[in-house]
């Protein structure tokens, strides 16, 4: 049986902090993650006249493009349609444009909204991050391998 | 009674979740460190001795990136999913669940479970990172001294 909770809202707000943290954490990640790959780009490009002839520029060059585009689709600023009612992001606003603060501030639906707009977002980085750190780990592996293979082919 | 033990499942799984995102600032912070390190070391490697080759001067480097890239990989516990929903296209009856607390209180033990074995796993690549670049950097004390000696 479900139990109705005293203040239904505060239950909504919670898992939007957790959204909002997850989000938070997830940026914070990328932004990282970007420098990482912009110093290993730089080493690796640095030592590109002695790599074997099988490894052109454009091939090196492409898990690095990959990454770099993977990290930049996490951080673009994403502000929904159906969530812009609530969180007005324009220019020229007006104090009137707030008004309706006071009035949405406890719906439940307006916070199941949230909940939905933040959740979609929060897919949509997970996915790119999770791209962007596969294309690292497999590419760190596959230089393991190549340095074994030279090392004692 | 029972209050008290979901109030202390709650205060474990906050517990889990600062470790975790510790551990992960940690993790995000070596790995800056370790590249930033690896182009210094690259650098001279014409000056090195015959037995420092690429593969004996790289591979702790890789091993490392290896071990920090997978503490940071981003994971949601499977026993948290049905109340942390990340869905494309979301619709805002699928938060329904937010009511049901008994559903909640009942899932509190298999999230500290899930948040615990994440932290495992962060904590054990973390460690590992740690403990080769530690190696890594009293092996390199000791080969600078024997050939200064």
């Amino acid at each position: 049986m479900n139990k109705p909770l005293a203040n239904p809202a505060q239950a909504y707000r919670g898992l939007i902090a957790g959204y909002t943290e997850a989000i938070r954490a997830s940026d914070f990640k990328a932004n990282i993650a970007f420098l990482f790959v912009a110093f290993m780009m730089g080493s690796v490009l640095w030592n590109y006249t002695s790599f074997p002839s099988y490894l052109p520029i454009q091939l090196v060059l492409l898990p690095f493009l990959t990454v770099y585009f993977s990290l930049f689709m996490v951080l673009i600023p994403r502000y929904p349609k159906r969530g812009a009612k609530t969180f007005i992001v324009a220019r020229n606003l007006t104090p009137a444009d707030f008004e309706f603060v006071a009035q949405t501030v406890d719906d439940v639906e307006q916070l199941k909204l949230t909940c939905a707009v933040l959740s979609d977002i929060l897919w949509w980085k997970t996915q790119c991050i999770r791209v962007g750190f596969l294309v690292a780990i497999v590419c760190v592996l596959l230089t393991m391998v190549l340095l074994l293979y030279a090392s004692f082919a | 009674m029972a209050q008290d033990k979901n109030a202390q499942m709650r205060n474990l799984i906050a517990g889990y979740r600062d470790s975790m995102m510790l551990s992960d600032i940690k993790a995000l912070i070596a790995v800056l460190f370790v590249a930033i390190m690896m182009g210094t070391v690259l650098q001279y490697r014409a000056q090195y001795p015959w037995y420092l080759s690429p593969l004996v001067i790289l591979s702790p480097f890789l091993i490392i990136y290896l071990s920090l890239l997978i503490s940071v990989y981003p994971r949601f516990p499977r026993a948290g999913r049905q109340r942390f929903p990340i869905w494309r296209n979301a619709d805002p009856k699928d938060f329904d669940f937010v009511a049901d607390t008994e559903a909640e209180l009942e899932g509190l033990p298999a999230l500290c479970a899930g948040l615990s074995r994440i932290l495992w796993w962060k904590n054990i690549t973390l460690l590992t990172a740690n403990l080769l670049s530690i190696a890594c950097l009293a092996a390199a004390l000791v080969l600078v001294f024997v050939g200064w000696l």
